[in-house]
C-alpha cells in the first residue's frame, strides 16, 4: 500500500502534442489576463490617492472669520481677515486650489565615506522638517568608491532617470552634456532665494564648463603636509629640509631614529597618486594641471622642478627612506602607515585629518598630527614656494531627470550656511567660507584655522579638462616606473610628456 | 512533433541571442566608430582606425604578453597542485569533509574581495606572511618592484584557484572504476605505475577540460591584478583585462576598448585552434 501510494500520478502518463500546447496556451493567456488585472487596478489606486484640482467657492458671512475649505474630501481650514462695509455684509470668495501634487522622492547619489555619512544626515532633516511642506522625499543612493566614476558614467551615457542628482568630481568637464545647466535655476529668484557668494570662487569655477555652471561642490580636497608634531617641532619648509629630515628619520641611517622610515610615498599606479606627486612638483616651480593651463603643464614636465620633484620620490624609494611597498600604497595604505608610527611625515589629502586625529582610529597619533604648506624652494625674495592642488568634488543634476526642478531644489537647501555647516559637522568638508569661520565648525573640525590659510594663500584649482582622468592616468604610469627604478627620472617624464602631448593635440 | 521542440526553445534563444549576439554586435558597432564619452550619442564611423591603432599600441602587445605569460605559469602549477591534493585525499582519512571544506573556501570568496584580503596578508605592516617571515629571520617585500609583485600575483592566484581543479579532480577521481586498479595491484604494479598508466589516462580527458577552463580565466584575469598592483609599477603588470577596462572606463575610449577585445577575442581563437590540432595529434583530445 504504501509502495502504491508512492507511485506519482503522473508517472507513465504521456503528453500528446495538442495537450501540450492547449495547456501552454491556457496558462498565458491566464498571465496576460492577471497582468492586465494587476495594471488597471494600479492605475486606478494611484489615481485615487491624488485628489483632483477643483475650484471652490467659499462664503464669508463678517469680518475676521474662519473660513472652512472643503475640497473633494480634503479639508484646509484658513484664517482670513475679511475687510467689508459692514458686519452683516456676505462677501463671496472663489477660489482655484491646485490638488495637492503627489509627494515625490528624489535620488540622490553619493559615494560611501564621512561625505555620505554627512549628507544622510543631512537627508534626514530635509525628509523630517522639508518634505511635508515641499512634497519632495530625497533618497540617498551609494556607489562603491572604486566604481563609482564607472557607474555614474554608464548611466548618464545610458540617458537614464533613474538618479536625479549625481555626486561626481573630476567629470563634470566630460559628462557635461548629460548635465542639467543650473545658471537659469539659480538666477530664478522663486526658485533660488539664496547666495553663491560664500563659495570658494574655485570651486565653482571647477564645476563651470563652456561659462555654464553644472554643480554645486560640496567638499574641497587639499593636500597638505602631514607631520608628527612631537618628533618634528618646526615642519619643513623646502624640499631640501624635506629631504634631510626624511633622511634623519629613517633607521636604515640613523639607527636612533623613532621611527623605521622618514616618509611615505603613496606609489600606486593610481591616478589619484599622480595628483598628490603634483603638488610636491608645484611647490618646487613646476606648472602643475591647473584649468586653462593643461597644455604648458605638458610643455613644462621636463622642467628642472619636475624632474626635482620625481627624483625626491624616487630616492625615497629606492634608498628605502619610504616602505619598500609604497609601491602599491595609496589613500589607506599610506595613512596606516602613518597610524603605525613608521613614518613621521607624508604628503596627504586633507580628508585624512579628521581619521587621524580621531582619538579611536589613530590611537597612537590622534595628539601629535601637525599640518603644514607642503615644501617647496626658496624664491629670490627671500621666501619660500608652496603650493597645494585643489579640487572639488559636488553634485550636479542629471539631464534625464524626470524631477529636476525638485531636484535643483533640494539643492538649493544644501547650498544654504545651515546646510553646508551641518554637512560640515557630521563628516562633509564643504568649501564654503561663512562655514569655516563659524564658530561651530571649528570647534569640530580643528583644522580650519590651519588649512584656511593654505586655501587663500597656496591652493590652485586642478584642471577639469574633459581628459583629466587620462592625464593623470598617462601620468602616474610613467611616474610609477620611474618609482620602481623600472626607467630613469628623465625617461619617465620625457615618455609622459610625449603621450600627453598627443592626447591634447587631438 | 519538429516544430514543437523549436518552439518550446525559442524562449531561450530569444534570452540567449539578446545576452550575447546583441552585446557582441553593439561591441563592433563600437570598434568600427570613433566613440568617446563625449561623441556617445554621435559617433563617427572610423572603420579599421581602431584596429589598425590598437595592433601598433605597444603597451596593448605587452599586455597580451604579460597575460600569456601569467597564464601559463598559474595553470600548470594550478593543475599539479590540484591533482597532488585530490590524489593526496583519495583515502580513506578521518576529517577529511573538514579538510574538503577548508581547502574550498578561497573559492568561494568573490575574486575581489580576495585580492584585498590577500594584499592585507602581504602587507609589511599588519600582514600575517611578513609578520611570519621576519620572525624567522627573513626580510622579504612582497609590492616592491616587478618580480616581487609578479611572485605575489602569482601566489596569490594559485591560493584562489587550486582548489577549483582540486575538486574537479577529486570528483574525477572518485568516479573512476576501481576494476583496472585491482587487475593493476594483482599484477604487482607500484603506485608509481598505476598512477602513470591507469590514473592519468583515466583522467586524461577530465585533466585537458579543468587545464582549458582554467586557462582561459587566467587569461581573464582582472580583479586580482587590478586591485593587488593596479597593473603596476608603471606597466608591468597590467593584463590586457586591465589595458582594456582602462582604455574604456579611464580613458573613456570606447571604439579603441572594444577594438582591443575583438582582437583579444581573434588571438585567443586562434591560439585555442592551434592548441587542439596539437592536443589532437599527441591523441589528448
Amino acid at each position: 500500500m504504501l509502495e502504491k501510494k508512492k507511485d506519482h500520478f503522473l508517472r507513465g502518463k504521456k503528453f500528446s502534442r495538442r495537450e501540450a500546447l492547449t495547456t501552454a496556451g491556457k496558462v498565458a493567456i491566464s498571465a496576460v489576463v492577471a497582468g492586465c488585472i494587476a495594471g488597471a487596478g494600479g492605475y486606478f489606486a494611484g489615481r485615487a490617492a491624488a485628489p483632483p484640482a477643483g475650484t471652490v467657492t467659499s462664503t464669508v458671512t463678517k469680518p475676521g472669520a474662519t473660513v472652512t475649505t472643503t475640497v473633494a474630501g480634503t479639508t484646509i481650514t484658513k484664517t482670513e481677515t475679511v475687510a467689508g462695509p459692514t458686519v452683516t455684509e456676505t462677501i463671496t470668495k472663489t477660489e482655484t486650489i491646485a490638488a495637492p501634487k503627489k509627494p515625490v522622492t528624489i535620488k540622490v547619489n553619493w559615494w560611501p565615506g564621512p561625505e555620505s555619512d554627512a549628507i544622510a544626515k543631512i537627508i534626514e532633516r530635509w525628509n523630517k522638517y522639508l518634505a511635508p511642506e515641499t512634497g519632495i522625499n530625497a533618497e540617498l543612493v551609494l556607489f562603491g568608491r572604486d566604481v563609482h566614476a564607472d557607474k555614474i558614467t554608464s548611466m548618464l551615457l545610458a540617458g537614464s532617470p533613474e538618479l536625479d542628482i549625481v555626486f561626481e568630481f573630476y567629470l563634470v568637464g566630460k559628462l557635461a552634456s548629460y548635465l542639467e545647466p543650473l545658471d537659469d535655476y539659480f538666477a530664478n529668484e522663486s526658485l533660488y532665494p539664496y547666495t553663491l557668494t560664500d563659495f570658494y570662487p574655485a570651486g565653482l569655477k571647477a564645476f563651470t564648463v563652456n561659462d555654464k555652471l553644472y554643480g554645486i561642490p560640496t567638499d574641497v580636497s587639499v593636500h597638505v603636509l602631514i607631520y608628527r608634531k612631537d618628533l618634528i617641532p618646526k615642519p619643513p619648509e623646502t624640499i631640501d629640509e624635506m629631504v634631510e629630515m626624511a633622511k634623519k628619520f629613517t633607521k636604515k641611517y640613523n639607527p636612533d631614529s623613532p621611527t623605521e622610515y622618514g616618509y611615505i610615498v603613496s606609489g600606486k599606479r593610481l591616478l589619484f597618486n599622480a595628483m598628490l606627486w603634483e603638488s610636491l612638483m608645484a611647490s618646487a616651480g613646476g606648472t602643475p594641471f591647473e584649468v586653462g593651463k593643461e597644455l604648458e603643464a605638458v610643455e613644462n614636465l621636463t622642467s628642472p622642478a619636475a624632474k626635482k620633484a620625481l627624483q625626491v620620490y624616487t630616492d625615497f624609494i629606492r634608498d628605502g627612506i619610504s616602505p619598500p611597498d609604497s609601491i602599491t600604497y595609496e589613500y589607506m595604505e599610506a595613512n596606516a602607515a602613518f597610524q603605525a608610527e613608521k613614518a613621521p611625515m607624508y604628503i596627504q589629502w586633507n580628508a585624512a585629518i579628521g581619521e587621524l586625529r580621531d582619538k579611536e582610529k589613530s590611537p597612537r597619533v590622534w595628539d601629535k598630527v601637525g599640518i603644514a604648506p607642503i615644501p617647496g624652494v626658496k624664491l629670490s625674495d627671500g621666501t619660500v614656494l608652496h603650493r597645494s592642488r585643489t579640487h572639488y568634488l559636488g553634485f550636479s543634476i542629471n539631464k534625464a531627470s524626470e524631477h529636476k526642478v525638485e531636484a535643483f531644489k533640494f539643492l538649493a537647501y544644501l547650498t544654504t550656511t545651515r546646510a553646508m555647516l551641518d554637512y560640515l559637522k557630521y563628516g562633509g568638508f564643504p568649501p564654503n567660507r561663512a562655514v569655516w569661520v563659524n564658530p561651530e565648525a571649528q570647534a569640530v573640525r580643528t583644522e580650519l584655522p590651519e588649512l584656511m590659510p593654505i586655501m587663500d594663500k597656496y591652493a590652485y584649482a586642478a584642471t577639469t579638462h574633459p581628459e583629466v582622468f587620462t592625464i593623470y592616468d598617462i601620468l602616474v604610469k610613467h611616474l610609477s616606473a620611474a618609482w620602481s627604478g623600472e626607467v630613469s627620472v628623465d625617461e619617465a617624464l620625457e615618455a609622459a610628456q610625449k603621450e600627453l602631448r598627443e592626447l591634447l593635440a587631438k | 512533433m519538429k516544430l514543437t521542440k523549436y518552439l518550446l526553445i525559442i524562449p531561450t534563444l530569444i534570452l540567449l541571442l539578446a545576452l550575447t549576439l546583441y552585446p557582441t554586435a553593439f561591441a563592433y558597432f563600437l570598434a568600427l566608430h570613433e566613440i568617446t564619452v563625449q561623441t556617445f550619442r554621435n559617433p563617427t564611423f572610423v572603420g579599421l582606425d581602431n584596429f589598425i591603432e590598437i595592433s601598433f599600441n605597444r603597451e596593448f602587445w605587452y599586455a597580451i604578453g604579460f597575460t600569456t605569460l601569467f597564464a601559463f605559469v598559474v595553470t600548470p602549477i594550478e593543475m599539479g597542485l590540484g591533482l597532488l591534493i585530490s590524489l593526496l585525499l583519495d583515502r580513506p582519512l578521518s576529517g577529511k569533509r573538514i579538510i574538503i571544506t577548508l581547502i574550498l573556501t578561497p573559492l568561494a570568496i568573490a575574486p575581489a574581495l580576495f585580492a584585498v584580503m590577500m594584499k592585507l596578508m602581504f602587507n609589511e605592516f599588519v600582514g600575517l606572511v611578513p609578520y611570519i617571515l621576519n620572525s624567522l629571520g627573513f626580510h622579504y617585500s612582497f609590492f616592491r618592484d616587478f618580480p616581487s609583485s609578479f611572485l605575489t600575483l602569482i601566489i596569490t592566484d594559485i591560493i584562489q584557484w587550486t582548489p577549483f581543479v582540486f575538486i574537479i579532480t577529486y570528483s574525477g577521481l572518485q568516479a573512476l572504476p576501481r576494476e583496472p586498479y585491482e587487475a593493476a595491484l594483482i599484477d604487482g604494479a607500484g603506485s608509481k605505475e598505476i598512477f602513470r598508466y591507469i590514473t592519468i589516462p583515466l583522467l586524461k580527458p577530465l585533466l585537458l577540460i579543468v587545464f582549458v577552463l582554467r586557462l582561459m580565466d587566467a587569461f581573464k584575469t582582472f580583479d586580482t591584478v587590478y586591485i593587488m598592483t593596479g597593473g603596476g609599477p608603471g606597466f608591468s603588470t597590467t593584463t590586457a583585462s586591465v589595458m582594456i577596462y582602462r582604455a574604456s572606463f579611464i580613458h573613456g575610449n570606447f571604439g579603441l576598448a572594444a577594438a582591443a577585445t575583438i582582437f583579444l577575442l581573434f588571438i585567443a581563437s586562434v591560439a585555442s585552434t592551434v592548441g587542439i590540432r596539437v592536443l589532437s595529434k599527441t591523441g589528448m583530445v
